[in-house]
């Protein structure tokens, strides 16, 4: 029996016209590259961004910077399983922007940041 | 004369006997007497449930429900959107599904060696949520000194389990596997 898999654009694409249903505008990959380097400051005085627990080359793995767990790679070229699972997306984005920028992210930024790491 | 030559050879037999029974054949297939040996050495049952692994695995090792109380993995689920300061947030049904596992499976509820010794010892303190400052824990790790955890290139964190203990993925703790990364063999 054939069972459907789920793509990387199938995914992606359909999140990417979800987000913009939710009123963003056109993506950019390197508005979302630099979103993903940009750093922003705690009240611990630390400064944490994507890179952080991704590292920065999304080819390669990551280390989680409090529990050191490794984190496998987020570049779909490396990790095929990478931007596959809509539930997943969703997930992460909610967590890790919440700690990243001490909020949620906005469609535009969610579209911003798939555009740059599907091209990775 | 002979009686100990049939000692010595006797001991070999049995040695090469439990070779055969509980070793490994070297491709990492095991016999089920193997098996039922390690099962029967578990301190704590592994953590299997595929859904509590991809959640709560991927950021951090994936802590047996029988390491803490009932009262405590409620009180960690109530709060996932800060978990020790970050956000770990579930959907619900996925929340609910986790916490059912981790309470049914929790210290006070399960029967493992380990389980029932973390259970006891909750059961006269403050139930905290870090299995690190469970007063079972703490009283197990006291004599590791400092320098011991900073001397390697990074410093080791006691919340990293299989770090050193390492079979602890597989639900065992036994101080004979303890292999502590830039020291080797650790036993007090």
């Amino acid at each position: 029996m054939l069972v459907p898999v789920a793509t990387l654009a199938d995914t992606t694409d359909q999140a990417l016209a979800d987000y913009r249903a939710q009123g963003a505008g056109t993506f950019d990959g390197d508005a979302g590259r630099r979103l993903w380097n940009t750093e922003q400051s705690t009240a611990d005085r630390t400064t944490r961004s994507c890179v952080s627990c991704h590292g920065a080359d999304p080819t390669r793995p990551g280390r989680h910077v409090r529990t050191d767990e490794t984190i496998k790679p987020m570049a779909p070229s490396i990790n095929p399983k990478r931007l596959t699972e809509r539930r997943e997306i969703e997930k992460w984005f909610l967590r890790n922007c919440k700690w990243t920028f001490g909020r949620e992210c906005s469609a535009q930024e969610k579209g911003d940041i798939l555009s740059y790491l599907r091209r990775q | 004369m002979k009686r100990k030559l049939w000692i010595i050879l006797g001991m070999f037999g049995l040695i090469a006997t439990s070779t055969w029974v509980f070793g490994d054949d070297g491709e990492g297939h095991t016999t089920w007497l193997t098996r039922l040996w390690r099962e029967a050495r578990l301190d704590v049952a592994p953590a299997n449930d595929v859904l509590y692994r991809a959640e709560c695995g991927s950021c951090h090792f994936a802590y047996q429900p029988g390491l803490l109380p009932v009262r405590s993995w409620e009180e960690i689920m109530k709060r996932l959107d800060d978990h020790f300061g970050e956000s770990a947030e579930l959907d619900v049904r996925s929340s609910a599904e986790i916490t059912r596992y981790l309470t049914a499976n929790a210290a006070d509820r399960v029967d493992y060696k380990r389980s029932k010794r973390f259970a006891a010892a909750a059961a006269t303190a403050e139930p905290t949520l870090r299995i690190t400052a469970t007063r079972y824990f703490l009283h197990k790790h006291d004599e590791i000194p400092q320098w011991v955890l900073e001397q390697g290139e990074r410093p080791l964190k006691l919340f990293q389990c299989d770090i050193c203990h390492t079979e602890a993925d597989k639900g065992s703790y036994d101080e004979h596997q303890v292999h502590i990364p830039g020291l080797g063999r650790w036993e007090d």
